[in-house]
């Protein structure tokens, strides 16, 4: 009942949202109706362009867990780009004093690294939040324009490429690291481990006994420490795992699409993967599907601007009214359950 | 001279799982102090936030000099002629008085300076100079800033929600002065307060409340405290025939238990820094087999008392707790059952289902990977707990939220009757019940007590203190002020212990505890 309801919520949003983009579209003297069918055959289309579509999917989908997982606990991570940015930093971090050594050694530790860097990233807010009750969202939000500076501080400095004849850029990974395609797409097998950690992420905060504790401290905090659940541990935990996701797609970005660190490593991946999980709201495995379709959003509109000259950030436009039709609908949904309730309460108390 | 300023007509208001106020009509005379009396949750702040147009009634309406008006909002109210003045005060402590005032007037534009010209303003500020900061006035010259307000915004009617709480009596008769002075001049007054002495000195009419229904309307004249605290307790006559005597232990089961002794507070002492109030030198044995009732009004420290009983990280400034050593152990391992006032907020959880609900405490049932042990375990632990309370329905996996208040009510219950094993800790068990569930819940916590545990019960409906306990200890200003044995246990006389003792906290208390190294 309750995941039927939030499909219709994203279908119908999604619905608005592309009529009002549409209708700026026709403000801008543009036909709509091709404009959108151009962004979803360039997203989903052909062979390829499904396969980019995959390939946006990973950060997306990852950073969206990064968002989702502490959200059942209560928190709102909007951290993931920051927590991305350093674990791709980690990731390239570590190949330095590695040079040479074995490859299958270097990749587990450069996955580790990512993994270890976008969790002490969250850990920050994740502390201050669990000690202090300080807003994890702020913390996390700001930590993000902290990361992105970091990052550029990195490549215009001490990991500079000497090679790269005064670009901002990082040296490029060593072949062996850089992770194989299938087939003669970019797509790389990260977009397997990125929805099997979904599907394992959902079945562990459905199923087990941990999850549900998690979700508890979610739905009433006051209630968990009334019966003895360590709420402080599961803010801490669930934001910092949150953390550790985002850091293993920044890997997947170094070391499968960019090979070397670059200040536009992401194209606002993190906050996509905010948006997606919040569209889903506790329904863990719509994040899969959601993650998709905003994928095909970014890709759409990347072939946008290519075609037809539109700025890609109509993409972003519509992925804003997407986000904002889905939170409108919640105070109505609560609106329409409060009235209901009233309702029951008068027929059978005044009756 | 007593024409109508304002009524209330058959006004309702409900909420989910309760009716606040259920046809109330009651009518507010120019001349006249008006008093607004009951226990808590009788449906006056409902009554005060209607008049101050916070919330809207449901049915029926609010008449101001003789129209109807729809309050829809606090600006709405008071260009109605209502002012209110609230617990919590609505000055702004960084600005003067005269600003104050003048921020009145940008909210009421079109008032000028006309009202100072009014004999009765005119006796309320001659001691306040316009140019002192509110930060530096008292709570009673607060009111009268206050008061001043809402009168150059043309207000007609006051009501003053708990304005004397924090005054000492002294103040508070000052303020009562005044407030009569106002009233000769043909305003309105509305007073809601439990401070019952004072009132009776200066109301003219008083109102009672209870459960959301006017239960009398007495005249100053008739007005005595007993008479009051009946109206409070006793309006309804269904419930007051339960005949709850016989249920209680006699005396000598008590004396025979005194050897049960399960917690003993010494001396105990907290600060007020944190959300509970503070206590001051409490002293307090907990035995086997008791019903121990604990009362006091909000502020008193009650609260307290629970929080340390329940473990619930309450710091002591100073004193001790002695615990029995089935107690002894930290964290949830001693099990101490407790069932908060707030159910739906630190109890139980909306968005779970009945069995996740009643698992909340045995978590190790938790999660549907596991052997088949474990499935079947879970299954008799819920179907046996779901039949022995009789929760409605019998199905665990519908959500808690779809329950009625009773049923929720009884799992709560449940799961703590079930968890805890020497104490349980409960918070106004039968409140919002109806008969059946609530005798339900009575004859429960009365087994669990025979068994050999202590109950606390800790309510503010003094009937249901009255009903289930062996022994009450009443709470004022953060000290234990009155105990009471078996028979001796009334709504009347927890009433009047209640309403004799003074609610402020003893002055100067926590400095004596600093000297003597207590703090």
């Amino acid at each position: 009942m309750s995941r039927l309801v939030s499909v219709a919520i994203i279908v119908g949003s999604l619905i608005l949202a592309l009529l009002v983009v549409s209708l700026g579209l026709v403000l801008l003297g543009q036909q709509p109706d091709t404009i959108l069918l151009t962004m979803f055959s360039g997203a989903f289309g052909s062979f390829y362009g499904l396969s980019e579509t995959l390939l946006r999917t990973v950060p997306v989908l990852l950073c969206a867990l990064a968002a989702a997982i502490p959200a059942e606990s209560g928190q709102i991570n909007i951290g993931g780009e920051g927590q991305l940015h350093l674990g791709a930093i980690g990731a390239v971090l570590v190949t330095g004093p590695l040079m040479g050594r074995s490859a299958p050694l270097v990749i587990i530790l450069m996955i580790t690294a990512a993994i270890f860097a976008g969790a002490v990233w969250a850990a920050i807010p994740a502390t201050l939040r669990a000690l202090l009750g300080v807003n994890e969202a702020l913390v996390s939000l700001f930590l993000n324009y902290v990361a992105i500076y970091l990052l550029q501080y990195l490549v215009q400095g001490p990991l500079r490429d000497p090679a790269s004849q005064g670009w901002p850029m990082g040296s490029p990974l060593d072949k062996d690291l850089v992770l194989s395609r299938l087939g003669d797409t970019r797509l790389h097998l990260g977009i397997f481990v990125a929805i099997l950690l979904a599907l394992f992420s959902a079945a562990v905060i459905r199923l087990t006994r941990r999850g549900t504790e998690l979700r508890v401290v979610g739905l009433n905090a006051a209630a968990s420490a009334t019966v003895g659940i360590p709420v402080r541990g599961y803010l801490f935990a669930s934001l910092a795992l949150g953390g550790a996701v985002a850091g293993l797609a920044g890997y997947y970005e170094i070391a499968a699409v960019q090979h070397r660190l670059r200040p536009d490593l992401s194209l606002g991946f993190g906050y996509s993967g905010f948006l997606v999980a919040w569209i889903c709201r506790r329904q863990l495995l719509l994040i899969i599907p959601v993650s998709i379709l905003v994928a095909g959003l970014i890709v759409g509109a990347e072939n946008l601007q290519i075609t037809s000259g539109l700025p890609a950030a109509t993409g972003d436009v519509a992925q804003g009214f997407l986000l904002l039709f889905v939170l409108l609908s919640q105070p109505l949904l609560a609106w329409l359950k409060r009235r209901r309730a009233i309702r029951l309460v008068m027929e059978s108390e005044l009756s | 001279m007593s024409h109508v300023v304002a009524a209330l007509r058959e006004v309702t208001k409900v909420y989910p799982y309760t009716v606040a106020a259920r046809n109330i009509s009651i009518e507010f005379l120019g001349g006249e102090v008006h008093a607004l009396v009951g226990e808590n949750g009788a449906g006056k702040s409902t009554l005060v936030k209607m008049l101050a147009g916070i919330i809207q009634p449901d049915s029926g309406n609010i008449e101001v000099n003789g129209q109807r008006r729809r309050l829809r909002n606090p600006h709405a109210s008071l260009a109605a002629g209502i002012g209110v003045v609230h617990q919590s005060g609505s000055l702004i402590e960084s600005l003067t008085v005269g600003e104050n005032l003048d921020l009145g007037k940008i909210f009421a534009p079109q008032t000028n300076h006309e009202l100072e010209t009014d004999q009765a303003v005119s006796v309320l500020t001659p001691e306040i100079p316009l140019g002192s900061f509110v930060s530096q006035l008292s709570p009673r010259q607060r009111q009268l800033v206050e008061i001043h307000r809402l009168l150059l915004q043309k207000a007609r009617l006051l009501v003053l929600d708990e304005s004397t709480s924090t005054l000492s009596p002294q103040e508070s008769s000052l303020l009562f002065a005044d407030l009569s002075l106002l009233a000769r001049a043909g305003y309105a007054v509305v007073v809601v307060s439990h401070k019952l002495p004072e009132l009776l000195i200066h109301c003219d009419r008083f109102t009672v409340l209870r459960k959301g229904r006017v239960v009398g309307r007495v005249s100053r004249k008739e007005a005595t405290i007993p008479r009051l605290i009946k109206l409070f307790s006793e309006a309804n006559v269904g419930s007051a025939a339960v005949p709850f005597n016989v249920a209680k232990s006699s005396e000598d089961s008590v004396t025979a238990n005194q050897g049960n002794e399960l917690v003993r507070l010494k001396n105990v002492c907290t600060d007020g820094y944190s959300e509970a109030p503070p206590l001051y030198d409490v002293n307090l044995v907990l035995r086997r087999g008791e019903i121990l009732g604990i009362a006091g009004r909000p502020g008193s420290g009650a609260t307290s008392v629970v929080e340390i009983l329940r473990k619930g990280g309450l710091r002591l400034a100073g004193g001790s707790v002695d615990w029995n050593k089935d107690l002894e152990t930290y964290g949830s391992d001693s099990r101490i059952g407790f069932v908060p006032a707030d159910r739906m907020n630190r109890g139980m959880i909306g968005n779970l289902t009945i069995g996740e609900n009643l698992m909340l405490r045995q978590r190790h049932l938790f999660g549907q990977i596991g052997s088949a042990w474990k499935h079947n375990e879970r299954r008799k632990f819920l179907s046996s707990l779901i039949h022995d309370f009789d929760i409605r329905p019998p199905r665990s996996e519908v959500m808690l939220n779809t329950l009625s208040g009773g049923n929720a009510q009884k799992t709560l219950l449940a799961r703590e009757m079930e968890y805890s094993r020497a104490l349980l800790i409960v918070e106004s068990p039968t409140a919002g019940l109806d008969m059946g569930s609530a005798d339900f819940v009575r004859s429960v916590l009365r087994r669990k007590a025979e068994n050999g545990a202590c109950v606390v019960v800790r309510s503010d409906d003094l009937d249901e203190l009255a009903e289930l306990s062996n022994r009450v200890v009443v709470f004022c200003g953060g000290k234990c002020v009155a105990e009471l044995l078996n028979d001796r246990i009334t709504a009347e006389t927890l009433g009047l212990a209640l309403s004799q003792t003074n609610s402020e906290p003893p002055f100067g208390a926590r400095e004596r505890f600093r000297e003597a190294g207590a703090v």
